[in-house]
């Protein structure tokens, strides 16, 4: 008994591991990603003024999604299970989501700033993509 | 690669795209050559940026050098196009090295938002020079 409860002290001491914190950091962005890649690809033949937009919208943020994804499995792979749940609502409009990829994109810069190597260059860069998905693909 | 190298290599980078824009003005017309004015501000400003970086760092500041060598023959608007999007495109690569060696927020914040523009800018000169889609997935990759 006293051993059982040695044991359960030191778990609950350790807590979550860095590696797991920095794939929690990640499931945001990695949720965000899917998100938008399924609205993308859902509005796409609703509107067709920007149906060729769109689709690269789709793409790149499912490609965002892919590099999310790996470094999330690579830090702690059980938090990846986490990124397509719950089931994205759907966005209302081409702008609607224009302005969730700048929140987006806003988002990204500040976990940049507050995490360090690889993992601020992926989120720098997912950054400045969705601001050019916003600016220019659905301007 | 350190902190201070990184700044090194983007203000280079930043001076190289002064070179480069400064040669295109004489390539374009219109709106096209009042983007190129705009965007030889804008790289000023940034390279000026990091050298400020720099200078408070006790580094000496990144000077342009004497001449520069572009890696295509600029003939015409279209030839111009590539030039500057290889310049933002050495430019994105310096910023994302940046991000990747910056050991303070302060300088992480200074590489994203130059990532940022320059891949905005990007997207522009591969619509002038018809390049499909506009954007790319992973600016500075």
């Amino acid at each position: 008994m006293a051993v059982a409860a040695g044991w359960s002290l030191t778990a609950c001491d350790s807590g979550p591991s860095q590696r797991q914190l920095d794939a929690q950091a990640l499931l945001p962005h990695a949720q965000a990603a899917f998100r938008q890649q399924t609205a993308a690809a859902q509005l796409a033949p609703r509107n067709t003024a920007y149906t060729e937009a769109l689709g690269t919208v789709a793409d790149q943020r499912g490609q965002h999604l892919t590099a999310l994804r790996d470094e999330i499995n690579r830090l702690h792979s059980s938090i990846a299970a986490q990124i397509e749940t719950p089931a994205p609502t759907p966005t209302a409009s081409v702008q609607a989501l224009a302005g969730e990829l700048e929140q987006s994109a806003k988002a990204a810069a500040t976990s940049c700033l507050e995490t360090s190597g690889f993992t601020a260059g992926l989120l720098g860069s997912i950054s400045a993509s969705c601001q050019t998905l916003a600016k220019v693909q659905l301007a | 690669m350190s902190q201070n190298s990184a700044l090194n290599a983007a203000a280079d980078a930043e001076n190289t795209a002064v070179f480069t824009y400064g040669l295109l003005t004489a390539f374009t017309t219109g709106e096209v050559r009042r983007t190129v004015a705009q965007d030889i501000v804008d790289h000023r400003v940034r390279r000026d940026e990091l050298n400020e970086i720099l200078l408070a760092d006790g580094q000496p500041e990144r000077t342009p050098a004497a001449g520069y060598r572009l890696p295509i023959e600029v003939t015409d608007q279209g030839t111009a196009a590539q030039a500057a999007m290889a310049a933002e495109v050495d430019c994105e690569k310096a910023y994302r090295a940046l991000l990747e060696q910056a050991t303070d927020g302060a300088v992480r914040r200074t590489g994203v938002d130059g990532l940022t523009a320059c891949a905005l800018r990007s997207s522009y000169w591969r619509g002038i020079a018809g390049v499909s889609p506009r954007t790319v997935a992973f600016p500075g990759q």
